[in-house]
């Protein structure tokens, strides 16, 4: 069942949904966060938000979609400022083989790298991004340019 | 702007590869025992650090408190900040104007007051028995903000200086030195 379907209301829905789902969403936080850990933490805490709503979600697949990759972008927020302000104090966990390709995302601002990540490993379309990070389609379209350039202008180099 | 078609099926192929990379359980209720177990341990940690930062802040202020000087301890101990008290104030004959303008103040505000007030009631005694250029010690005296040399080469009018020295005795102890060297030991007229 894809994670857009309806799932049977109340927790048994959720139950399914996580059943069903729990791994292609670390999946998508891990290559959000780079952490594993981390990744099935947000994943957790999406589903327990959504357990707690309860009826008052119609969709809740997306719902808890939208979840993962708002906490995601929480984490890189935090961790851009951290990074600046402690360089050394904080250790990030290296990705578990380097690639040029998947460091240049990660070198990414933070929306940039979800917009990217979105559209690139999700297949979403620009209004499906746009939905899922809670912005205007024009804003979703300007992430993903000025990320595609940034990739594209590392690439040429 | 979009990336070149090679370069996006590249980043495509990159991207499933770390995904499928990612060790993800099977079963997702161990995931939720790890995560207890990790709770469990960061709980433990800010149970440790809650009872060891009071500990630390105290073993911080005893080591503060024990690094000052044992004189300036005693003198504060006795005597409040910023007041006056004639001949019961005792300074160390260490303590000199020299000491205080070091570039790194080793001495507490407090103690510098007391030394600035004394001097300058000396001062304004001296001004008031007919030597009106006796110098002043400056507010940020002794803070290590500037070198503050004292001139203490002005006129002395022997009588002055003996009737002050005899209302300030507290000032016999105190070596003015101006430039890091010993010029002028302010007499007590004893």
């Amino acid at each position: 069942m894809p994670l857009d379907t309806p799932p049977a209301r109340g927790s048994a829905g959720l139950l399914e949904l996580y059943t069903g789902h729990y791994g292609e969403l670390v999946r998508l936080a891990v290559l959000l966060v780079d952490n594993p850990e981390q990744a099935e933490e947000v994943v957790q805490d999406a589903f327990a938000r959504a357990l707690v709503k309860g009826d008052q979600i119609d969709e809740p697949g997306p719902y808890i979609k939208r979840c993962v990759v708002n906490a995601c972008h929480d984490i890189l927020r935090r961790r851009r400022i951290e990074r600046r302000l402690l360089p050394k104090l904080r250790h990030v966990d290296p990705p578990p083989e380097p690639d040029y390709l998947l460091d240049l995302v990660a070198s990414l601002p933070p929306r940039e790298r979800i917009a990217i990540t979105l559209r690139y490993y999700g297949d979403m379309p620009v209004d499906a991004i746009a939905q899922m990070m809670g912005c205007p389609l024009g804003t979703a379209k300007t992430l993903l340019h000025r990320g595609a350039a940034r990739l594209k202008d590392q690439l040429e180099r | 702007m979009s990336l070149d078609p090679r370069d996006e099926d590249a980043l495509r192929a990159a991207l499933r590869r770390r995904a499928e990379a990612a060790v993800v359980d099977s079963n997702p209720d161990a995931a939720i025992q790890r995560r207890a177990v990790r709770l469990r341990a960061r709980r433990s940690r800010t149970r440790w650090a809650v009872t060891l930062a009071p500990v630390l802040i105290l073993a911080g202020v005893v080591f503060a408190a024990t690094r000052a000087p044992a004189t300036h301890r005693a003198d504060l101990a006795t005597q409040p900040s910023g007041t006056y008290r004639g001949s019961e104030t005792t300074l160390d004959p260490a303590v000199s104007i020299a000491q205080l303008n070091a570039p790194k103040p080793s001495y507490s505000e407090p103690l510098r007051t007391q030394v600035r007030d004394t001097f300058n009631q000396f001062s304004d005694c001296m001004r008031a028995n007919g030597v009106p250029d006796y110098p002043q010690l400056p507010d940020n005296f002794g803070d290590g903000s500037v070198a503050q040399p004292v001139a203490t080469d002005s006129p002395g009018d022997q009588a002055a200086l003996a009737a002050c020295a005899s209302q300030h005795d507290a000032l016999t102890n105190i070596m003015v030195i101006a430039n890091g060297h010993p010029e002028q030991t302010i007499p007590s007229g004893r």
